[in-house]
């Protein structure tokens, strides 16, 4: 027998039948791909159409399902060999197996399975089967299967409709709903192609008016409860559709239409209101044009009905079981159906305004929100959806508000007071037992709650700033904290909308009272954990008030400052440590001693994390800058640094009670003895370069300072690189050596001593991290090939070459980084042996271009440039995509080059000549179907800088297209002619990228078209 | 229900992750391990999918101040190009720079669905 083990097709009908046996029996799953494999070869094959025939009367019914399936394979992979006779004849086949079917009550899996292969028949053949509904209740009608050239002496559908017995009715409605969901899947080329729309269309009036039976009330009685439920499935796959069919050609499919009154009042029915109030609520919030406006007014008393009443008690008294829920989504769904309408009829009709305020009921349902209650968030959706609505509206009549304004504002501030008690958290404990994705979600609540707050505030202003004042005021003194945190969070919402408003520090001046700041520095009273946290929010949103109001400033330091204290607010507390001093830099100036001391007491704490202590230096940094001078600086700073020399000294003293293993020139961690103070020394050495690093954050020139227009221009300062200065300067270089050289091995130490360099780099004015670019470079330089992130080195190195400060003199500092990548370059030997090393590395090539392209140029030995040159060719010819892309950029670029003086331009352009041919063939390569889709328009950004700029573009590529490594056997030379032609003549134009996709979909083949 | 009957833009397959897929599915298609057909298909599930994703699940948020260079409104699709533009990004003291940015922004119900 053959089996699929070894790849044979089967020989006889059994082994086939044993096949699907074992495909759908449990099993290994390398057997069952294996299997299906086999199988699928079988569907495949010419043999399929038979083989589907003879196993659709098995007596397995998976064998039978199988054959269903085959018949759908090859329908869809071979329908075109089918003559028109044999079409005919196979529609015959599956009609009278439908019929056989429901005659021996066949199990559902297989007559679904049926009604999907009628369908994929009509998607091929709906042209000759274009009223497929009623010529199919025509068959199941009399039992027997008639021509479909023969409907024209079929009864009226009203004949058969009342003839079909409800397991017939059943099979229709599979058909009728597989049918519109298959041909709504159809995307927009292939329905333009076959105009399905236009051949489902006569078959609606057919389908309506059996959905009718079931739908309308006449029928209720005396009919099974599913097949109402399958005749409403239906219903609601052609609604579906049927908004497809109007996006596409707006073709409305009107008979539909009448079912609409029917089936609404199936809402009342308990068997058909899950599927219809589904139904409804998708129409509403897709489609609700389909509606007429008496529907409108039908829900909208429907929803004041003691029905609805029912229901919605049930919800907001925490009934969220599926059903309950759903009626909650099916009011939602309403109200953002008719929201303008509802807003704007508020006043004159009682009905919307019930509506409204039953809405904003839905945001105080029982329950903590997400944790339990499940209505908060899609009913505060709608809320926010509101208030955009009157944001749109804000001045729409006249440039005043519209006369509905008022009664929606006091609606919104119902529906604000009811989020923000559903904002407040529960008790801490109760909080922590949730499981993280509710509580990640609860917080998402809050902040959807804080858009509609600053939303609503655009319409209402600062009396909306004022109800959270009075509301903090009410919660401090009776020191409710959850209701003291809420008010605080909302009002810190608002910190961006009012940094404009002149009347805000009023305002704060009445939230950063005393006796506020009082109630969360006093030691004696205990102030929830996240109630201190939003404080420390509300600081830092808001930390440019202090800047005008000084008086505040003492106590809320002192408050942040013994926040630094406790692990949980450690991390906020520095932040705000570090906005209040950078926004108040020049007021806490004289305070610049006894900030220097509270660090020295943070900084004697080591279970501090290394972040916080970063925040806190650059908070102290930002205020060393505003001192006048340099020279004034230079002593404070010092000051910073022996906190961090310590850190450096302790992290270099556990290393040295380290021994090493012999051969190894870092300091390595894996001995378990010394496991322990090897991650404590790394700890060290990370918070010292962090430190360092946010020393050299909070001492760069604020760049919105002023610019003093008067000022002589006296040439850049040399305080810190020749002066005094200096020495500051070698400290800082010392420390980062000295923790690289013994701990360069790890990666957390490479990532942050790079971004001191990269601090130092984008500083626009001299100063202590503003090193000459000689000393940036012998530091780079030390990482080789074992580096860890040795990416992130060479980025540096690339931000180095975009600095403008140094001038002439960075020329030799480039050349001696080039060598280094190139020796880089040469290690790795191929692109794709490390992509990420490969694709930096050629960016720093492409970085050096515009402006040291001399650098590139005159490197020596000429062999390792010419490795440069033929290391980039091999990534644009290669498969990776990331050093591809920046090899694509290098050669757009290079080829690009503005005309350079001699002797360079004479370099480049034999460079150029040596090359082109080669970058023409790697083009050609990629665009003839070597290349991904999504790299094409990258590609030709170099064929069109080949196309503008080189005279002898047109050759290279003609060699290239018809050289015998191009590809593709798909174009003939005429194509390929066709191509160069119409690139040529595009003349590097935008319309080239579309040129080059055409040609490489070409090359690819038609399969390739499936997307536009 | 509404992954039958709405239409969704593509414009997200212009967009890294939808790049990735296509290629992905080119690769599949190549290996002859699918169909086109099916390419389509998941490509239309992608366009439901990450349009409702965007929607519903992501809160991250910046806010950008720059200056309005130029805008319009044709189609149904307003664009502005801002030039000078410094992003805020939320839990982050540290900003992002661009000298121009353009941004494209379509109504979220395509034509024919409520307004």
């Amino acid at each position: 027998m053959a089996s699929a083990d070894n790849g044979q097709l089967p020989t006889s009908l059994e082994e086939v039948e044993a096949l699907i046996r074992q495909l759908y029996s449990p099993g290994r799953s390398d057997q069952v791909v294996k299997t299906q494999e086999t199988l699928q070869k079988l569907q495949r094959s010419p043999e399929g159409w038979h083989l589907a025939s003879s196993l659709m009367n098995n007596k397995d019914q998976q064998i039978r399902f199988f054959a269903a399936l085959t018949f759908i394979v090859k329908l869809n992979t071979d329908a075109k060999s089918l003559s028109e006779e044999d079409a005919e004849a196979l529609l015959q086949t599956l009609i009278s197996w439908l019929i056989q079917c429901l005659e021996t009550s066949e199990g559902a899996l297989v007559v679904r399975k049926l009604c999907s292969t009628l369908v994929a028949y009509f998607m091929q053949f709906s042209t000759s089967w274009e009223k497929c509904i009623k010529h199919l209740m025509y068959c199941l009608c009399t039992n027997e299967t008639h021509p479909y050239r023969s409907l024209v002496e079929a009864p009226e559908t009203a004949v058969l409709v009342q003839n079909l017995s409800d397991v017939q009715s059943v099979a229709l409605f599979w058909v009728a709903a597989t049918l519109v969901e298959e041909v709504g899947k159809t995307d927009s080329n292939s329905m333009k192609q076959h105009k399905f729309h236009r051949q489902v269309i006569p078959n609606v009036d057919d389908i309506v008016l059996l959905m009718s039976k079931y739908i309308t009330n006449m029928h209720t009685e005396s009919t099974d409860g599913k097949v109402k439920q399958e005749a409403m499935k239906c219903f609601q796959a052609w609604v579906s559709y049927s908004h497809r069919a109007f996006i596409d050609d707006e073709i409305v499919l009107e008979p539909l239409r009448n079912l609409i009154e029917p089936a609404l009042a199936c809402l009342l029915d308990d068997d058909l209101y899950e599927t219809t109030v589904e139904l409804f609520s998708d129409v509403l919030a897709n489609y609700s044009k389909f509606l007429h406006s008496a529907d409108f007014s039908f829900l909208k008393s429907l929803f004041n009905s003691p029905w609805a009443q029912e229901r919605y008690e049930r919800l907001i008294k925490g009934d969220f079981d599926f059903d309950s829920l759903q009626f909650g989504m099916f009011m939602i769904a309403f109200g953002d159906a008719t929201v303008t309408d509802l807003t704007k009829d508020l006043e004159k009709d009682p009905q919307s305004q019930q509506f409204l305020s039953a809405l904003s009921g839905l945001l105080g349902a029982e329950g903590y929100a997400i944790y339990e209650d499940k209505i908060y968030v899609p009913a505060l959706e709608f809320w926010n959806t509101l208030v955009e609505t009157m944001v749109d509206d804000i001045y729409s009549v006249e440039g005043e508000h519209p006369p509905w304004f008022r009664a929606a504002q006091t609606l919104v501030m119902q529906a604000i007071e009811r989020c923000w008690r559903k904002s407040q958290f529960p008790p801490a404990e109760e909080f922590s037992s949730w499981d993280s994705v509710d509580r990640i979600a609860f917080k998402d609540a809050r902040r959807d709650f804080s858009d509609l707050l600053q939303q609503f505030f655009l319409t209402i202003g600062m009396p909306l700033f004022q109800v959270f004042i009075d509301l903090i005021h009410k919660s401090a003194a009776s020191m409710n904290w959850a209701e003291l945190e809420a008010s605080i969070y909302c009002l810190g919402s608002f910190a961006d909308t009012v940094s404009e408003d002149s009347l805000r520090d009023e305002y704060l001046d009445k939230v950063f009272t005393p006796a506020l700041l009082d109630l969360f520095t006093d030691p004696q009273t205990e102030v929830p954990r996240v109630t201190m946290q939003s404080f420390l929010d509300l600081v830092i949103g808001y930390s440019e008030y202090f800047k005008e109001r000084t008086q505040a400033l003492p106590k809320v330091l002192t408050f942040v400052f013994q926040a630094t204290s406790s692990p949980a607010l450690a991390k906020k507390a520095s932040k705000a440590i570090t906005r209040l001093c950078s926004d108040c830099r020049n007021i806490l100036l004289p305070e610049l001693g006894a900030f220097l001391q509270q660090y020295s007491n943070i900084a004697s704490n080591y279970s501090l994390d290394g972040s916080v202590k970063e925040a806190v230096m650059e908070g102290i940094a930002s205020i060393i800058q505003a001192l006048e001078n340099e020279e004034q600086r230079a002593a404070p700073l010092e000051q910073l640094l022996d906190f961090v020399e310590s850190d450096v000294e302790q992290c270099l003293l556990l290393l040295s009670s380290i021994v090493p293993p012999e051969g190894d020139q870092y300091i390595s961690e894996t001995s378990d003895i010394d496991a322990g103070r090897g991650a404590m020394a790394l700890d060290l050495g990370i918070t010292a370069l962090k430190c360092l690093a946010g020393v050299a954050k909070g001492i760069q020139v604020p760049d919105d300072g002023p610019v003093d227009l008067e000022k002589k221009e006296s040439g850049p300062s040399t305080f810190w690189t020749a002066g005094d200065g200096s020495r500051v300067q070698q400290r800082i270089y010392s420390m980062m050596c000295r923790v690289y050289d013994t701990l360069g091995n790890r990666g957390e130490i490479v990532e942050e001593v790079c971004d001191i360099w990269r601090q130092g780099f984008r500083e626009m004015e001299p100063g202590p991290f503003v090193m000459p670019p000689n000393m940036a470079a012998q530091f780079l330089m030390k990482a080789n090939f074992q580096t860890p992130r040795l990416v992130r080195v060479i980025t540096t190195a690339c931000t180095l070459i975009s600095g403008h400060r140094w001038g002439a003199e960075l020329i030799e500092v480039l050349s001696a980084l080039l060598t280094w990548i190139a020796s880089l370059l040469h290690t790795l030997g191929e692109p794709g042996n490390d992509p990420e090393l490969s694709q930096t590395g050629i960016e720093f090539l492409l970085r050096l271009l515009p402006k040291y392209s001399q650098v590139l140029l005159s490197h020596q030995p000429p062999s390792s440039l010419e490795f440069m040159f033929m290391f980039t060719l091999k990534a644009l010819a290669g498969s990776e995509p990331l050093p591809k892309q920046a090899a694509a950029d290098f050669w757009a670029t290079f080829i690009g080059l503005p005309n350079q003086p001699e002797p360079l331009q004479g370099s480049i352009n034999n460079a150029i000549q040596h090359l082109g041919p080669m970058l023409a063939q790697a083009l050609v390569y990629n665009i003839g179907g070597h290349a991904a889709r999504s790299e094409l328009d990258k590609l030709s950004d170099p064929v069109k800088k080949l196309v503008v700029r080189q005279v002898n573009a047109k050759s290279w590529l003609e060699a290239a297209l018809l050289d015998a490594s191009f590809p593709s056997d798909k174009v003939s030379d005429k194509d390929k002619q066709l191509f160069l032609q119409k690139i040529m003549n595009l003349r590097g134009a935008r319309g080239t990228n579309q040129v080059v996709r055409e040609f490489w979909l070409a090359c690819r083949g038609t399969n390739f078209a499936y997307v536009s | 229900m509404a992954a039958n009957g709405q239409s969704f833009y593509e414009l997200y397959r212009r967009s890294s992750i939808g790049m990735a897929l296509t290629d992905t599915l080119d690769d599949l298609i190549s290996e002859r391990r699918i169909e086109p057909q099916l390419a389509m298909k998941i490509l239309a599930n992608f366009d439901r999918s990450i349009t409702e994703v965007l929607a519903e699940k992501v809160k991250a948020r910046l806010t950008f101040k720059g200056h309005l260079d130029t805008y319009r409104f044709c189609d149904e699709v307003w664009t502005f190009l801002i030039k000078d533009v410094t992003f805020k990004m939320e839990n982050s003291s540290q900003t992002v720079q661009a000298d121009k940015v353009k941004i494209v922004s379509c109504n979220s119900k395509r034509p024919g669905d409520p307004q």
